[in-house]
């Protein structure tokens, strides 16, 4: 394209009703690491793999990015939820553990109580990320309501 | 120059929009001073996908400790509680709900939209517990029947005693076949069943059914962004003539003037602010000569998810369709006969209950390919209850002004002391037993029963603090929702229940507020106000 093109293009204004394509950063950049350290990630996306895995032709969590945009979330996340997941991967927990019934009293020990939270995490991640939602038509669509002046 | 209004109402909710509709309507000028900004409704929200938001859905981290009900898609509507903190005893959490916008909290309602009936208004009388309100059911009938209309309110008319029929839009939708099941397990035992009652329509708000219809006659200007500090009173005349508010944005002071000030600020704000309305002649609050402004607070005890169970016949590799879907109510079945107290509790609780969806998949023992698997098998498989209970009003549960905390604007903040009681925990736990019995009974398999309440004010019904009643020495407000000592302040919202049954409070709030609007139109006609 010769340059005088190229600024015109630049330049030119959409024509009423045409919108200018947007592309999100998950779609073409690797995110950066805001919470957890490289070996703790490993551990993460591993034990992702095997709690939500692909199936079906649907993306699972690695696939998803949910290991990457739990890292994003902790690292906003309060002191206590920080520690959960920090200890919790630290003590390469046993997943058979996900295999006692739910109870509503939340388990005393760390290990149970830090797979709990991954397995809804991980899953509530999953399920609302681009590529799951590409996959069910009309999928995770809601009202969102703005700031207030 | 500060202008004076017939009638200054605070607040733009249920109970403020009512009364502006009302009044208005009645040909009596009035001002709204709406503690948070106007909405256009239309402009402010737009459809987005969950995807898209910052946090995929799981909100902004730490925002809302205290709302369990707000998601990030529509997080900014609610009060924020860094700038309208509030305190509460260490051991003894309260989760106090806010919307500060025009409209209040009608914009996100669940819009159940139940009749109390004379169980309630008369439930003193029913089993010696407390007192009864100033007014029977018949009082407020013939308000219930004019405000259901508005809200097009569907449902289902059964003559059941417990639960007035109303004017309801017919809900005529069959039950499926696994929530008739249920209900048949439910009516061999004698207990009754109904479909719910729900306002119903885009937005089944003031915003858009009262507010419009107010400013549409003239008569109603609305001052958005004005946090009423304090209901000033002249002292020569010991009746209250305006309110001092702060602007929201600029948090510059105001003051305006009124003939009459109603409240409508939702329970613990207009207790709040009769407290905070303190003066040589009511050391202790406005209004305050009983003592029992800021006591006798009670909600509704909410067990969520009391029963989660599974209809096996809905399981997607069974091959049927059309085995789930729909919801029901289930009435108050306990002690409703006088002077009873079965099972170790009085008064009684309710259920809401729906079938179809899958379950909560924390509910399902697996991980990886056999939860997914299982999760897909089950996804219309779900049948589920949530008690909601009456919770009686004690004294001790109260309100008071916190001595050191205080909001952005400066004003003092509350100090909210509830705890559930021996009635409210055998309520909670007997109905997991019947709710368990009844699944058992229908043939669905459980996954989980429990009894564990949510805190005190999660179920958004917090009554009380500003009671009604026959007796000035026990009560604030007398039957038409006025001040016994101060004839020209009114209080409507939840603040004036005296009990609160487990039924949804909003359409009695609505209906009071018509009557008390109505009653006070036609004193200022004869200028007796």
């Amino acid at each position: 394209m010769k340059r005088r093109d190229a600024i015109a293009t630049l330049a030119a204004v959409p024509a009423a009703g045409q919108d200018l394509v947007a592309t999100h950063p998950e779609a073409v950049a690797q995110p950066a690491l805001h919470f957890f350290n490289a070996a703790e990630m490993a551990a993460l996306k591993q034990l992702a793999a095997q709690v939500v895995p692909a199936l079906d032709g649907r993306p699972g969590a690695v696939e998803a990015g949910a290991p990457e945009f739990l890292d994003f979330l902790l690292s906003r996340s309060p002191a206590a939820d920080q520690q959960l997941y920090r200890q919790g991967l630290a003590a390469k927990p046993a997943l058979d553990l996900l295999s006692q019934p739910w109870t509503y009293a939340e388990p005393k020990q760390l290990a149970p109580r830090f797979l709990r939270r991954l397995k809804e995490d991980l899953l509530r991640a999953t399920f609302n990320s681009r590529e799951w939602t590409a996959t069910r038509r009309g999928a995770g669509v809601g009202y969102y309501w703005k700031a207030f002046d | 120059m500060a202008k004076t209004f017939p009638v200054l109402i605070v607040g733009s909710g249920a109970a403020g929009g009512m009364a502006a509709a009302t009044l208005t309507r009645l040909g009596i000028e009035c001002c709204i001073l709406e503690a948070g900004p106007m909405a256009d409704i239309e402009k402010q929200r737009e459809l987005r996908p969950v995807h898209d938001l910052p946090f995929r859905g799981f909100g902004t981290p730490g925002r809302f400790p205290h709302v369990t009900q707000a998601s990030e898609f529509d997080e900014n509507m609610w009060a924020d509680e860094r700038e309208n903190p509030y305190s509460h005893p260490k051991d003894d959490p309260y989760y106090w709900v806010r919307i500060r916008m025009a409209g209040g909290r009608m914009n996100r309602w669940g819009r159940a939209s139940w009749r109390l009936s004379d169980l309630e208004f008369k439930a003193a009388d029913h089993d010696g517990f407390g007192e009864n309100w100033p007014v029977s059911y018949a009082d407020l009938a013939p308000f219930y029947d004019r405000v259901e209309p508005v809200f097009k309110v569907q449902g289902r008319n059964e003559g059941i005693p417990q639960l007035p029929d109303g004017k309801l839009i017919p809900d005529e939708s069959p039950d499926s076949p696994a929530n008739r099941r249920f209900i048949d397990a439910a009516t061999r035992r004698g207990i009754r069943i109904t479909k719910p009652r729900r306002s119903t329509g885009t937005l089944a708000s003031s915003l858009n059914l009262l507010l419009p219809d107010a400013i549409a006659t003239g008569k109603l200007t609305i001052v958005p962004n004005a946090i009423a500090r304090e209901v000033t009173l002249d002292p020569k005349t010991g009746l209250v003539n305006g309110i001092s508010f702060i602007d929201r944005k600029s948090k510059r002071d105001y003051w305006v003037g009124g003939r009459v000030v109603m409240l409508g600020a939702s329970t613990l704000e207009s207790s709040r602010l009769l407290l905070n309305s303190k003066s040589p002649r009511w050391p202790q609050g406005l209004g305050n000569a009983s003592g029992t402004l800021g006591r006798y607070l009670f909600d509704q005890i909410y067990v969520k998810n009391v029963v989660q169970a599974i209809v096996p016949e809905a399981r997607v590799s069974r091959g049927q369709k059309g085995v789930t879907g729909g919801a029901g109510y289930i009435c108050r079945f306990r002690n409703l006969k006088p002077g009873q107290k079965e099972n170790g509790f009085l008064r009684g609780y309710t259920y809401d209950f729906g079938s179809g969806g899958g379950p909560n998949p924390r509910y399902i023992p697996h991980y990886g390919a056999a939860l997914l698997k299982e999760l897909a098998d089950l996804q219309s498989a779900s049948f589920s209850l949530t008690t909601m209970g009456e919770v009686l009003p004690r004294a001790e549960n109260r309100v008071t002004i916190d001595p050191v905390l205080k909001d952005a604007w400066g004003i003092p903040a509350l100090h909210i002391e509830h705890r559930y009681t021996a009635n409210e925990h055998a309520m909670a736990k007997d109905s997991m037993e019947v709710a368990s019995e009844l699944c058992r009974e229908a043939g669905f398999e459980i996954l989980e029963a429990h009894a564990q309440m949510v805190p005190p004010g999660e179920s958004i019904h917090e009554l009380g603090t500003c009671r009604m009643g026959a007796d000035p020495k026990k009560s604030m407000l007398n039957q038409w929702n006025q001040s016994h000592e101060i004839k020209n302040l009114f209080v409507t919202d939840g603040s004036s229940f005296v009990s609160g049954g487990a039924q949804n409070p909003t359409l009695t709030i609505l209906a009071l507020t018509l009557r008390a609007s109505e009653y006070l139109a036609e004193k200022m006609k004869h200028g007796e106000l």
